[in-house]
């Protein structure tokens, strides 16, 4: 980290509300070192007012046309993945942003000076940790916690990371908190795949970038993560994984290393799985929109004729399942909660007609005892 | 009355008594009723059975129907075997004939070894797998050859209801008579005495003749030997119309279309039959064009002489035209050698322009492939305040078909007009896709033709698609008449809906509502309602994960999926809401989400990601879907 260098004025879009632009002077903290893959540079800044750091993603001095469209692409899937983070957190209602994911603050989206300003992490990453040691005993279930309901918040939000990671995956010793971080090579769900990722940390569909995005391909990835920090193999090391020298992570696990997507169980599976007293993510991405969404079948169905809208006959392929196993699902409304409207208003005709008569009675009873 | 089954088949001695082919079993008691049914048979049984194979529908006497049901597949080619269900029009009806699949026809054949006698069917034999038949028949009912086949035979019986129809057997005649029965007895309803609903699927010139003696002949008969007659575009255009509405939305639906319109207030079939003309026969139909000829109605006959421009509405005229060729970069005179051959000559035609007289001229000189004439054009107008980005999404269109991207629909695209087309290639799609230039603004008022293509689908003849550019605040005051008259022509709008408009204050696009007030609704086919510049709002659900989607092919639930999300998401957002305004008004409407640079440009009108449109083909595959252009099933589906 460098001495502070400049001041500059930034306007920002909010990344839980973008009709909210601020401005706000910040102050150069440092430069931080960016992860090898990275073609984004960081830089730590203090905003002056609140006095809180930032860390701002930006893109390099003078890239060359390749490098830019690189840079841009990771700045947009950072920014991306934030945005549906923090508006999914908002209408959850949970007490502040989840500390196991990276916090996207705002952005700027200027064409030619585009930035995400992001809460600076918290502790190291993985990779650095296991280099000195291996995780304690007591640090391991929180760990593994921390990590799975990370992966159920962005599968919640249609997120696929896309380079979950010992690079990507943080651990704070002091707050003995995990945090996932980096979403520049994240995606939407339900997209078309690209290949992304290498071996052995990238699943083998999304490395051959054949079918359509998944959370679950981010569940392979975290399995190996968790493999390795578990129990201080690294999975690169091998061509099959020594499972059968650990059965109770076999067990645990099961499925996570499935060919394919589908096969594998969600993360919200895996946490009920380890932590069934973990509340559950219980919202999912674009709940907020099933009234209009009801507007427009209701208005289709006029115009083919056709007297009510018949709710939920056409599967969403963009739906994302709900986090969590039935158990959450039914709580929070099941898969219908979302996409379909409420169901009409029965009881309100009910009552009135129960008020009515009831009133007549009392009537009819005051009349007779007259 | 009960129903019964009779079975023929070729043998020594029959049930009356003779040799050759004649009944054989039958639930039926005595002699009697079996001579009564085989004397009524006998015109289409006591024939060559080999000419027999199909299925048959006749009236006999009083109430009394009979299907026949000839299995070549039964016996040998030479011997094949008939079964007769006779009884009640209400109950062995066409439907019951029709939806019967090959397993209910084998089941009602069955019978003891040598047996004279077999039961009559009952319900569980008739309908057991009728159920199961409905499903697959009227599946196959919807199938383009299908739907097309059935479009040129009710033409004929729009234009003769009491005719008789003699037509070659076309591809699956059992689908196509399900679709004709549906409309005509849709057409019949509540008359006091609907026309019977007989038919024969394969019929010879003598049966016929013999059925027309004993006056059985067929309401619908197919025949290999029928001459070829072909209905006239009006009736073609109302017997599209209304077949593709019976598809799209049942016999119930084009009932409820029928009696909506008045149409069933009128007393018999032929009144009923000139209010569907009227109604649904001329050039400004809510729906299909007739499709085109089919191969055995291609009548060697001269084609037409003039045409209307899609681009000046201008009639041209074929007559003694002077014929023009591209050659590299300009038209000059096509002058045929007299020498050619027939072949020769009609290669040299295929490729050949004519001028277009340009009258009123309103428009600089253009000029149209000759092989368009006669054509039905696709007029699309394309509709958004002058910065909506109009410009550029079709610049972005255009530029995505010359890189050979429109894959996903089955169709030959070409210039229209080869000069124009360049001259729109190089001022338009070159600066803004290998330049990377912003594009000038469309002028306010504005109306003008941009570019023009002709789209052939295989099977089917070229249509001109024509694009317009309107900057429509001011347009109401501003228009020329011949403007106005445009406007009237247009058969699809697309709208472009520019984020940047979006605000509190906000009623929506003024060219949206001045379009919206001027067009006469029932002539639009059909809107695209396409939010411009969406790489703005590619961090919003929903329209982040449409930018990163690829149409694989034309997936009519795609763009319904499209069409929700993106309603929605306009819908959510009160400042946006206004700009929904078409949805409502137009009836067959979908919504995309483009981006015809996939970045914005910077102070310096430079686009620093490069430009990189999103999802602009997107928008016209639809369109081309909901105007008819492209005609397959799945088109079909598109928007509704």
């Amino acid at each position: 980290m460098t001495q502070p260098i400049a001041e500059e004025e930034l306007r920002y879009l909010r990344a839980d509300d973008a009709s909210v632009e601020i401005t706000r002077k910040v102050r150069h903290v440092g430069e931080l070192v960016s992860p090898p893959a990275s073609s984004l540079r960081r830089r730590l800044v203090r905003e002056q007012g609140s006095e809180r750091l930032l860390m701002q993603l930006r893109m390099p001095e003078d890239p060359s046309p390749r490098e830019r469209m690189r840079a841009l692409e990771q700045l947009d899937g950072e920014i991306l993945a934030g945005v549906r983070l923090a508006r999914l957190v908002q209408r959850s209602g949970a007490d502040g942003h989840p500390a196991v994911l990276s916090r996207l603050v705002g952005y700027g989206d200027a064409p030619g000076n585009p930035f995400a300003l992001l809460d600076p992490y918290i502790g190291e990453p993985l990779a650095a940790l296991l280099d000195r040691r291996a995780l304690f005993e007591d640090e391991r279930m929180e760990f593994q916690r921390g990590l799975l309901e990370a992966l159920a918040w962005t599968a919640a939000a249609g997120v696929v990371h896309r380079a979950v990671s010992p690079a990507t995956v943080r651990w704070d010793a002091d707050l003995r908190r995990v945090q996932l971080c980096d979403f520049s090579r994240a995606t939407v769900a339900d997209t078309p795949r690209t290949p992304v990722g290498v071996k052995p940390w990238a699943s083998p569909d999304q490395r051959d970038g054949v079918g359509f995005a998944d959370p679950r391909d981010d569940v392979w990835s975290a399995g190996l993560v968790l493999f390795q920090a578990l129990h201080g193999h690294d999975p690169g090391a091998f061509t099959r994984l020594p499972l059968s020298e650990h059965p109770d992570f076999a067990e645990r696990y099961q499925a996570v290393f499935a060919g394919t997507a589908a096969q594998r169980p969600t993360a919200a599976t895996l946490l009920e799985r380890i932590a069934p007293r973990v509340a559950p993510v219980r919202v999912t991405v674009g709940e907020e929109l099933a009234k209009d969404r009801a507007a427009f079948r209701r208005l289709r169905g006029n115009k083919l004729g056709e007297p009510e809208p018949v709710a939920g006959a056409r599967p969403r392929a963009d739906t994302v399942p709900p986090p969590g196993p039935a158990r959450s699902q039914g709580e929070s409304g099941g898969t219908s909660g979302p996409l379909e409207p409420s169901p009409p208003g029965l009881w309100l005709p009910i009552g009135v007609v129960i008020v009515v008569l009831a009133a007549g009675a009392v009537v009819a009873y005051l009349l007779l005892a007259r | 009355m009960t129903v019964h089954r009779t079975l023929y088949e070729r043998s020594g001695r029959d049930l009356l008594g003779t040799a050759g082919f004649g009944p054989v079993a039958t639930s039926m008691f005595g002699d009697a009723p079996v001579r009564r049914l085989a004397e009524a048979l006998a015109p289409l049984l006591d024939t060559d059975p080999r000419e027999l194979a199909g299925l048959h529908r006749l009236a006999l006497s009083g109430d009394e129907t009979a299907v026949v049901h000839v299995d070549a597949a039964a016996g040998s080619r030479t011997d094949p075997a008939a079964q007769v269900l006779s009884g009640p029009a209400g109950v062995v009806t066409w439907r019951l004939a029709l939806i019967q699949p090959d397993a209910g026809w084998a089941r009602l054949a069955e019978r003891p070894p040598g047996a004279r006698r077999v039961l009559p069917p009952g319900g569980s034999a008739l309908h057991s797998l009728a159920a199961a038949g409905r499903t697959d028949v009227e599946r196959r009912a919807g199938a383009a050859a299908c739907v097309e086949r059935t479009v040129e035979l009710f033409a004929r019986l729009l234009e003769a209801p009491r005719e008789p129809v003699l037509a070659k057997a076309g591809p699956d005649p059992v689908a196509v008579l399900w679709n004709l029965f549906n409309l005509l007895t849709s057409l019949a309803e509540r008359t006091a005495d609907p026309d019977p609903a007989t038919f024969a699927t394969a019929v010879s010139p003598r049966q016929l003749a013999g059925l027309g003696a004993v006056g059985r002949t067929p309401r619908i008969a197919f025949s290999d030997a029928a001459a070829t007659r072909r209905a006239g575009v009006r009736a073609r255009r109302a017997a599209a119309f209304v077949t593709t509405y019976l598809i799209d939305h049942g016999a119930v639906g084009l009932r409820g279309l029928l009696d909506g319109h008045g149409v069933l207030a009128r007393s018999d079939e032929a009144a009923r039959a000139d209010a569907v003309l009227d109604l649904w026969g001329g050039p400004a139909v809510l729906g299909f064009p007739a499709p085109p000829p089919a191969e055995e109605d291609a009548r060697p006959v001269t084609p037409p002489t003039s045409t209307q421009c899609p681009i000046c509405l201008s009639t041209i005229g074929l007559e003694g035209a002077q014929l023009f060729q591209w050659k590299v970069d300009r038209y000059q005179k096509l002058e045929l050698p007299p020498n050619l051959n027939a072949d020769q000559r009609e290669q040299q035609l295929k490729h050949a322009y004519v001028q277009c007289p340009n009258t009123g001229d309103q428009q600089p000189t253009h000029f149209l492939p000759r092989a368009y004439v006669g054509g039905d054009p696709v007029r699309i107008a394309l509709i958004g305040a002058s910065s909506a980005g109009k410009t550029h999404l079709l610049a972005a269109m255009i530029g995505a078909i010359e890189r050979g991207e429109l894959t996903s629909v089955e169709a030959n695209i070409e210039p229209l007009d080869p000069e124009r087309y360049e001259t729109f290639l190089l001022t338009k799609v070159t600066p803004l896709l290998a330049e990377g230039k912003v594009l000038r603004r469309t002028d306010e008022g504005k109306m003008s033709f941009e570019v023009g293509l002709l789209v052939t689908v295989p099977g089917h003849a070229p249509r001109a698609v024509a694009f317009f550019d309107v900057a429509g605040e001011e347009l109401s005051t501003h228009a020329s008449a011949s403007e106005k008259t445009y406007l009237d022509n247009v058969d699809a709008l697309l709208f472009a809906i520019d984020p940047d408009q979006f605000s509190g204050a906000a009623l929506g696009d003024r060219a949206f509502t001045t379009v919206l007030n001027h067009v006469p609704k029932t002539r639009i086919k059909a809107a695209a309602l396409v939010l411009t510049k969406a790489d703005q709002l590619r961090f919003e659900y929903p329209v982040d994960k449409w930018l990163r989607r690829r149409a694989a092919a034309l997936d009519s639930a795609g763009i319904l999926e499209e069409s929700e999300d993106l309603y929605a998401y306009l819908h959510h957002d009160e400042r946006a809401r206004p700009w929904l305004k078409p949805y409502a008004e137009i009836e067959r409407v979908t919504l995309h989400v483009t981006s015809a640079t996939g970045g914005a440009k910077d102070d310096s009108d430079v686009y620093p990601r490069g430009v990189r449109p999103q999802r602009v083909l997107e928008p016209l595959i639809a369109l081309l879907a909901m105007t008819g252009v492209l005609r397959s099933d799945e088109a079909r589906r598109v928007g509704r």
